[in-house]
């Protein structure tokens, strides 16, 4: 590979890396990024234990906040309440709020764990019921 | 009650004017009589089994207690407040909320909504029959529909005036 499709190769790969790394745990292998020039794949060394995860890796993973349909609060106050919480246009809000009550429930945002727990506590300020769940 | 105005400040409307009759502003104080409805029991972090985020819960349950004892002292506070609610005409009074204290007033109002619809066993909110209520149910429903009326007429505020 030249030297910079390489590069190319690794600024698409700091961008989509968390969802290739997901894609390459299940095929079992790893395609390792950064500023290398080999992007061959490596498969891990398979230790026959099971590893620990480290904690702050874990917190650094997708959580996604949802938001759940309930027969109580107005839609026009769950729109407001979107758009003041994320600062998302009408139109966003609307459509979120329409996916609520329709299909009863939204995937709002994904997040780091501290945002995502900061938009629970906002939203359930509000009074809707907003969970935080470990992207699968 | 009706949204009357908003009085403009740089990016967005620093303050909005409501009018209110007299039988409104007894329905609104008695309404808020009810606050707090929600208890702790009512937040839930998480509905799926991920330990790190289960043990967030008594993290958000302390924020919502301290976040309903703060609008308790916003409450008293607003409504001790001396000419709050001005007398424009017989039984027609004029008050106004700023941006911040129409956030906490939706937020008590919903709070009262909600808390009514636990209270009632989470129903569907369709018509009930006449007579199938007790006369505690009755108050709880009203103040479920009142709180929600009032929600409207704050959040039609940010459309701006209707028609004359």
């Amino acid at each position: 590979m030249d030297a910079a499709l390489a590069v190319k190769f690794n600024i698409f790969l700091h961008f989509h890396w968390p969802r290739f790394s997901r894609l390459a745990q299940e095929a079992d292998c790893w395609y390792i990024g950064g500023m290398s020039q080999t992007a061959a794949p490596i498969a891990p060394p398979k230790t026959g234990k099971k590893e620990k995860t480290d904690p702050r890796e874990l917190r650094d993973r997708g959580y996604v906040v949802i938001c759940w349909n309930d027969p109580v609060n107005l839609m026009v106050y769950v729109t407001h309440v979107f758009q003041i919480v994320f600062g998302w246009p009408r139109a966003r809000a609307e459509r979120h709020m329409m996916q609520v009550h329709q299909a009863g429930k939204s995937a709002l945002v994904r997040e780091t764990f501290e945002k995502a727990e900061h938009y629970v506590h906002q939203l359930q300020g509000y009074g809707l019921q907003a969970t935080m769940e470990r992207e699968e | 009650m009706k949204f009357i105005r908003s009085q403009k400040s740089g990016n967005g409307p620093a303050a909005f004017v409501f009018q209110i009759n007299k039988q409104e502003l007894e329905w609104l104080l008695g309404i808020l009589k009810f606050y707090p409805q929600l208890d702790s029991g009512y937040h839930q972090i998480t509905q799926g089994d991920a330990e790190e985020i289960k043990a967030e819960q008594s993290l958000l349950e302390e924020a919502m207690a301290q976040r309903r004892c703060d609008h308790m002292g916003k409450l008293e506070k607003f409504f001790a407040t001396p000419g709050r609610f001005r007398l424009e005409a017989p039984d027609q009074f004029r008050f106004t909320l700023t941006a911040e204290q129409m956030e906490w007033l939706l937020q008590v109002l919903n709070d009262v909504r909600v808390g009514c619809w636990v209270k009632l066993g989470r129903p569907e909110l369709e018509p009930v029959p006449p007579g199938k209520l007790t006369a505690a149910e009755a108050r709880t429903l009203s103040a479920l529909e009142f709180s929600g009326f009032f929600q409207m007429v704050l959040l039609g505020a940010y459309d701006g005036p209707g028609p004359a």
